[in-house]
């Protein structure tokens, strides 16, 4: 099969959930209403066009004087008088109606000027129903443009503007006939907005389907971030293969006897407990003891900016800014007040595959639950995408989780439903015995391992950090059979008589 | 900018004499490179098509604009020339009339200058050397 001919935007982000690019030669439409970025994403087109790929173009403005867009464009860092004095880019201004029948004659000026610069690309900003000022089948009109564009070969990008965000009413006649769509729009997330990206058809090629997320960046133009939910490499669903016979260890002293000698290679472990159960602590030690063996070490904090991690570390006897200095630590605070989450997990993607760390610690998973909402599906994607993402690389990861519940737990996560995605849950308990709340720890989960679920006493001693305390007694409690109880599924069972237990065979 | 040096920038570029050339030259500033029909651009500059019409020859007269060659199309396609003269007095005049204050300045000039017969050869340097000073300093893209 032939490899099409794709042109390749330049846009961050965009050739990646293009695969590779555009056909040459498509009618592409961006529809969006107004303020979702339309004309800043077909200037960059163009700009890149004949910045990056020596593909000369020509921008059509019927409403925008090309004076403010070469002032907006440089707020990108994009010189457009420069590729103007140099032959590769003309902007013309014209009205719409001059520059439909220009493109019904076969030797107009317009497109005379684009064949001057042997122009590949083309921006027409503002289109609207094209047949409007004089009636005609906007289907039909659009489709005498498009030919009209496709006779001079040009790869076409066309900005329509639509009255209303993503309804159906928003559908022009034009999209039937256009190759390529992308459809921009601003979201409202709350009390803040998001810009998403979504490409309803294109013509001859793949594509990411979805909706992803963009933002317009100063100095540097349009970025888009892949949705997190998107399939990447295969490679990453084979990822969680982990290797049975390698440990991690935690760096909690005692806490490796307890899970068999440490957690599995590339291995996911749920943290859970009430604030000020020691998750924290206990993250903190386990990049420690990576920085310790050497190995590389991802900490992702969202409740704590980076002083305040580093102080803490400091409390329990940990230098965790010589453990960054030399390259052992990448300590990754982002607020969580705005989290946008697809642009997030690329940044995550960004420096995994640049800092190649072996541990990672996610502090804290509730934070990004309150952000995104905890029942919406995206936090469930989000997890899923991260798991995935740590797996691929081989990463022991930890996430933390704060568990409202003071005394006890009735659910592991509450309505924070992935506990089924994880491989290792420790709960983080307080116990009240006399006036004094002590740390109790009880691994309820451990995938491919044997566990106990015995509850283990912790301490956090200053300067030195958790530990796990032995138990000098094995089983305080004879081991009664099931037999021995009365509404063991009710969870309130009662112990039968001694006389009612049947004897043993 | 002080009225006199206003003055003294016409007198420089001198082909500028009325309000309409020096707004014509202004829309080509904002839109060097402009294709629409005579009475479109009229509406634009807020002047009768003659007044337009007339200014438009004196412009492309005085090599400041380009426009497109005569075709069956009625629409034109006009390129101001800019290359260096843009840097020049040209330049410091269309900055400065940029301005509100600045354009009402520049149009007092012109207006008094007109009520004085001011164009009828007063101009200290000739539109002729003007367009040549201009040609020389026009880059090969203008």
């Amino acid at each position: 099969m032939p490899e099409p001919d794709l042109v390749k935007t330049g846009i961050k982000g965009l050739d990646e959930v293009l695969f590779g690019g555009i056909p040459r030669g498509n009618i592409i439409l961006v529809a969006g209403t107004a303020g979702t970025g339309k004309t800043t994403l077909g200037v960059e087109f163009v700009y890149r066009g004949a910045r990056q790929f020596n593909e000369p173009g020509l921008i059509v403005l019927f409403e925008v004087a090309p004076d403010k867009v070469i002032r907006d464009a440089a707020l990108f860092g994009w010189n457009l008088r420069e590729l103007e004095r140099d032959g590769r880019l003309k902007m013309v201004f014209t009205t719409r109606e001059l520059f439909q029948q220009e493109l019904q004659r076969a030797d107009g000026q317009l497109l005379a000027e684009a064949a001057e610069i042997g122009a590949r690309r083309i921006f027409v900003d503002g289109l609207v129903r094209l047949s409007e000022p004089h009636g005609g089948d906007p289907r039909e009109v659009f489709h005498l443009l498009a030919e009209g564009l496709h006779r001079e070969n040009l790869t076409a990008m066309l900005a329509l503007e639509s009255a209303f965000a993503d309804t159906a009413a928003a559908r022009a006649p034009e999209e039937f006939v256009a190759d390529t769509i992308l459809r921009l729009s601003i979201e409202p997330a709350q009390r803040s907005v998001l810009r998403s990206f979504e490409v309803v058809k294109s013509r001859g090629h793949e594509y990411a389907l979805g909706r992803h997320s963009f933002r317009i960046v100063n100095g540097q133009g349009l970025e888009l971030y892949r949705r997190v939910q998107a399939p990447r490499s295969r490679q990453r669903e084979w990822g969680a293969a982990f290797d049975p016979t390698s440990r991690v260890a935690t760096g909690i002293p005692g806490l490796d006897e307890v899970v068999n000698g440490g957690y599995f290679v590339a291995s996911t472990t749920l943290v859970v407990g009430i604030s000020g159960a020691g998750k924290s602590v206990m993250a903190l030690q386990f990049i420690a003891e990576g920085a310790r063996r050497g190995e590389r070490s991802l900490m992702i904090t969202l409740d704590e900016p980076p002083a305040q991690v580093l102080r803490n570390a400091q409390s329990i006897g940990i230098d965790l800014q010589s453990a960054i200095d030399k390259g052992l630590v990448h300590l990754w605070y982002e607020p969580p007040q705005e989290i946008e989450i697809d642009r997030h997990f690329a940044q995550i993607e960004t420096i995994i595959e640049d800092f190649k760390p072996q541990r990672a610690v996610i502090d804290s998973l509730s934070t990004y639950g309150s952000s995104l909402g905890a029942a919406e599906r995206s936090f469930r994607d989000f997890f899923h995408a991260i798991v995935a993402l740590m797996k691929e690389h081989q990463i022991t990861a930890v996430y933390n989780h704060e568990n409202p519940e003071m005394l006890g737990m009735s659910s592991m996560m509450g309505e924070f439903k992935v506990s089924s995605l994880v491989d290792n849950v420790i709960l983080m308990n307080w116990v009240e015995l006399g006036d004094t709340f002590r740390h109790a720890l009880t691994v309820a989960k451990m995938r491919a391992m044997p566990t106990s679920r015995t509850t283990h006493e912790c301490e956090i001693v200053n300067g030195h950090g958790m530990k796990v305390l032995p138990r000098p007694v094995k089983a305080v409690l004879p081991v009664v059979p099931f037999a021995g109880y009365l509404g063991l599924i009710s969870r309130a069972p009662d112990r039968r008589p001694p006389q009612e237990v049947p004897e043993a065979p | 900018m002080t009225a006199r040096r206003i003055g003294d920038l016409l007198d420089r570029i001198g082909s500028v004499k009325s309000p309409c050339d020096l707004d014509l030259l202004l829309f080509f500033y904002r839109h060097p490179r402009a294709f629409l029909l005579s009475d479109r651009l009229a509406k634009y500059v807020g002047y009768d098509l003659p007044q337009v019409a007339g200014s438009l020859e004196t412009l492309i007269t005085a090599g400041l604009l380009r426009q497109s060659p005569d075709s069956t199309d009625p629409a034109r396609l006009y390129v101001l020339r800019r290359g260096s003269t843009l840097a020049g007095w040209l330049s410091s005049l269309l900055r400065s009339a940029a301005t509100r204050e600045g354009r009402l300045a520049a149009i007092g000039t012109l207006k008094q200058r007109q009520s004085l017969g001011f164009s009828d050869g007063g101009e200290p340097e000739s539109a002729a050397s003007a367009r040549a000073v201009l040609r020389a300093l026009e880059g090969p893209h203008a």
